[in-house]
C-alpha cells in the first residue's frame, strides 16, 4: 500500500509531525476514509484520539465496534468552541501518550459547515499553526477531514495552504500550495469587519481599568449576556487591556457592539504581538508573565488577534446562542 | 429582564463598594493611602473627615493649603465653621505638626502627638484621626529617610492610643521610596480601588485587585510575617480580582518558607478560575466560607 509506504518513510523513529487533509465527500467517505486511518492505528497499538462532533463519533464508534474501545474519542463542538484551545489539546494527548519508538495518531474536524466567517478565519489559523506547534514535536500524525460537498471552494483552497500532506479517496500526496505560518504571518493577518460606525467606546489609560470594566459590565447587561458569561467577559477585556497598558504604549481604545452570534469587543493598542502561538501555550506555573491571553482563550468562545508594526486589534467574541 | 435588572443593581453595589473601599478607616488604622493620577483625592480626603465627624472623633488636618482643603468640605457639604470653632476640626500647617520649635525632634514630637491623643480624650472625644498629603508634608522633615522614621513611630503610637492617621502620599512623588513606606504602615493600605487591612490576624482585601495596584499588594504581603506558617488572606470583600492580582499571591507564596502556606478565604468566583486556567491550584489553598 502506498500510504504504509509513505508513513514509513515520515513517520518512523527520527521522523516528523506529519499534517494531513482528508478531503471527502459525505458521510460514507468520511467514515470509509477515517476508519481506515483509525484501524491502522488499532493495528500498529497506537494511542488515538479522535476529535469530532458527536454526531461522527456515534458513526465511527458503531463501524470501529470492538475495535473503539481502544480510541478515545472528544467532541469538537466542546475541545474546539474556542479553535485556540485545540492545539494545547492535541499537545496533552501527545505528552500523555508519546513515548520512545512509539507514535501516535489523531484525527481532528474543527471545521464545518455551521462555523461563522470570524469561526472560519480563526479555524484556518488553527490548522496553520499545528505545523508551527509541532515542528519541533516528535513525530505523530494528524488528518483533519474536510466535507469537500458542504463546505465552499475557499474553505478547500484553505486546507490546501495549511496541511503539508492532502489525501482522498484514492491517493495521498504533498500539497503543492502548502505555506508554513511563519511565511503567512498567521493568526496576526487577515481582514476583520469593520466595527458598526455607531459601536460604543472608551479609551483606557494612566494605569486604570476600573473604569472600562465598568463600561463593559453596563454594556454586556443592556445586550442581556447571562451573568457569568458577563464576569468571564469583563476579566477577558481586563487581561487584552492589561497587555494594553504593559506592552502597548500604555493606552488603549475599547468597542462594543452586538453581531448575529452575540457580543464583540475590541481592544486596539500600539504594542506588537511577536508570538504566533500567544494564548496557545498551557501555562506551567514557573513563568509570570504571558498568562493572560491563555485565560482569555479559555473565557471567551472566539479571539481573533490582528498585530503588525501599526498596532494590534484584539476582538472577544462571546456567543449569545 | 430581571438579569438587566440584577446587573445594573449589581453595578450600583460596585459604586458602594469603590467609595467603602477606600475611605473607611478602622479606629487604630495607620494607613499608606496611595493616589495616583486621575485620582478623586478631594473624595477620600471628604469621606475620611466625614467619617470622624459622625463617630463624634476629632479631626487634625495637616495640609499646608488649608483653604483647599476647607472648600473641599464645603463642597462636601460638611459644615466646617462651627466645626473649627467647637474644636472638633483642626487645620495645621505641616511646620506646626512636624517640627518643635521650628527643628525636627522626633521623640518630642511623637510625646506632643500622644500628648495631644490623651488630652483629646480628656475632652471627651473617643479618638483622634489624622491626615496628611505626604507630597506637602515631606517639606517639613530633613530627608525621607526622617519621614519615614516619622511614620514608624506614628504606627507605634496608633497601636498604643486611639488614634488613626490617613498618610497620602503621592504615587509619581513617592515612586522609589512606596515599598518602605508601605512597610511603615503595615496595617493597612490603599488606593482609589483597593484597600489592604490586618484584621485579627488576617490581612483583608476590599475592593478591586488588579494591574493598577498588584504591586502594592504584593509589598504589603511582602511585610507580613506569617502567623503559624501561614498567611491567611481574607478576600470576601473583593469585588474584582484579575490575573495580575492573582499573581501577587502566587509569588507571595513563592517567598514563604516552604512549609508555609498561603491560604486564601472567602473567594470571588474569578479566583479559582485564574487558579486553575493557569495551573496554580498547587501554589495557595484556597477555601470558601470560613466566619471573619
Amino acid at each position: 500500500m502506498t500510504s504504509t509506504a509513505t508513513l514509513s518513510r515520515d513517520q518512523g523513529p527520527g521522523g516528523v509531525f506529519r499534517h494531513e487533509a482528508l478531503l471527502y465527500r459525505g458521510e460514507r467517505e468520511f467514515a470509509r476514509g477515517v476508519l481506515a486511518f483509525v484501524e491502522d492505528g488499532v493495528r500498529t497499538a497506537e494511542p488515538i484520539l479522535v476529535v469530532v462532533s458527536a454526531r461522527k463519533i456515534a458513526l465511527l464508534r458503531e463501524a470501529l465496534g470492538g475495535d473503539a474501545d481502544r480510541v478515545e474519542f472528544a467532541d469538537m463542538e466542546e475541545v474546539g468552541r474556542n479553535p485556540a484551545r485545540i492545539i494545547p489539546a492535541w499537545r496533552d494527548f501527545v505528552q500523555q501518550h508519546l513515548t520512545e519508538g512509539r507514535t501516535v495518531r489523531g484525527v481532528g474536524e474543527p471545521i464545518h459547515p455551521d462555523r461563522t466567517e470570524a469561526e472560519l478565519a480563526e479555524c484556518h489559523h488553527h490548522e496553520s499553526l499545528l505545523n508551527l506547534a509541532f515542528d519541533d514535536a516528535p513525530a505523530w500524525h494528524l488528518l483533519c477531514p474536510y466535507d469537500v460537498n458542504a463546505l465552499p471552494a475557499s474553505v478547500i483552497d484553505e486546507a490546501h495552504r495549511n496541511h503539508p500532506y492532502i489525501r482522498d479517496q484514492d491517493a495521498e500526496r504533498a500539497s503543492e500550495h502548502y505555506v508554513h505560518a511563519v511565511e503567512r504571518r498567521v493568526p496576526f493577518e487577515g481582514p476583520l469587519p469593520p466595527p458598526p460606525a455607531d459601536a460604543p467606546g472608551v479609551s483606557f489609560g494612566t494605569g486604570r481599568l476600573d473604569g472600562l470594566r465598568g463600561f463593559v459590565y453596563s454594556e454586556a447587561a443592556a445586550a442581556r449576556l447571562p451573568g457569568a458569561r458577563t464576569d468571564d467577559l469583563v476579566l477577558a477585556v481586563n487581561e487584552v487591556a492589561t497587555n494594553s497598558l504593559r506592552y502597548g504604549g500604555g493606552q488603549g481604545m475599547l468597542r462594543m457592539w452586538a453581531d448575529a452570534e452575540g457580543l464583540v469587543c475590541e481592544i486596539r493598542d500600539g504594542g506588537q504581538f511577536a508570538q504566533p502561538l500567544v494564548g496557545r501555550v498551557r501555562p506551567t506555573g514557573e513563568r509570570m508573565g504571558g498568562r493572560g491571553l491563555w485565560l482569555v482563550n479559555q473565557l471567551c468562545d472566539l479571539v481573533q488577534i490582528r498585530s503588525s508594526d501599526e498596532g494590534t486589534v484584539v476582538r472577544l467574541h462571546m456567543w449569545l446562542r | 429582564m430581571p438579569a438587566v435588572r440584577s446587573r445594573a443593581v449589581r453595578a450600583l453595589d460596585r459604586d458602594v463598594a469603590h467609595v467603602d473601599s477606600t475611605s473607611a478607616v478602622l479606629p487604630g488604622q495607620h494607613v499608606c493611602s496611595i493616589v495616583r493620577h486621575g485620582d478623586r483625592l478631594a473624595d477620600r480626603v471628604v469621606a475620611w473627615a466625614r467619617e470622624g465627624f459622625a463617630a463624634g472623633e476629632r479631626v487634625v488636618c495637616v495640609d499646608g493649603e488649608r483653604d483647599e482643603f476647607l472648600q473641599w468640605l464645603a463642597d462636601g457639604g460638611v459644615d466646617y465653621p462651627s466645626l473649627l470653632a467647637d474644636g472638633s476640626l483642626v487645620v495645621v500647617r505641616p511646620e506646626d505638626a512636624y517640627l518643635v520649635d521650628g527643628a525636627f525632634d522626633l521623640d518630642r514630637r511623637i510625646a506632643l502627638q500622644g500628648a495631644f491623643v490623651k488630652q483629646s480624650v480628656a475632652d471627651g472625644y473617643p479618638a483622634v484621626r489624622m491626615s496628611s498629603r505626604a507630597v506637602v508634608a515631606v517639606g517639613a522633615f530633613p530627608d525621607i529617610a526622617a519621614l519615614v522614621e516619622y511614620e514608624t513611630r506614628f504606627e507605634a503610637l496608633c497601636q498604643e492610643l486611639p488614634v488613626s492617621g490617613l498618610c497620602i502620599y503621592d504615587s509619581d512623588a513617592f515612586l522609589d521610596e512606596l515599598p518602605q513606606l508601605t512597610a511603615s504602615h503595615p496595617r493597612a493600605v490603599a488606593d482609589d480601588q483597593l484597600r489592604c487591612w490586618m484584621e485579627r490576624g488576617r490581612v483583608r482585601l476590599a475592593g478591586e485587585a488588579d494591574v493598577s495596584n498588584a504591586d502594592l499588594v504584593a509589598n504589603v504581603l511582602a511585610h507580613t510575617v506569617p502567623t503559624d506558617g501561614s498567611l491567611v488572606l481574607d478576600v470576601g470583600a473583593l469585588s474584582f480580582i484579575d490575573v495580575a492580582g492573582v499573581s501577587a499571591f502566587v509569588s507571595t507564596a513563592r517567598r514563604l518558607a516552604p512549609a508555609a502556606r498561603v491560604t486564601v478565604v472567602n473567594p470571588p468566583p474569578h479566583l479559582r478560575t485564574i487558579l486553575t486556567a493557569l495551573a496554580w491550584e498547587d501554589e495557595v489553598d484556597v477555601v470558601t466560607g470560613t466566619a471573619t
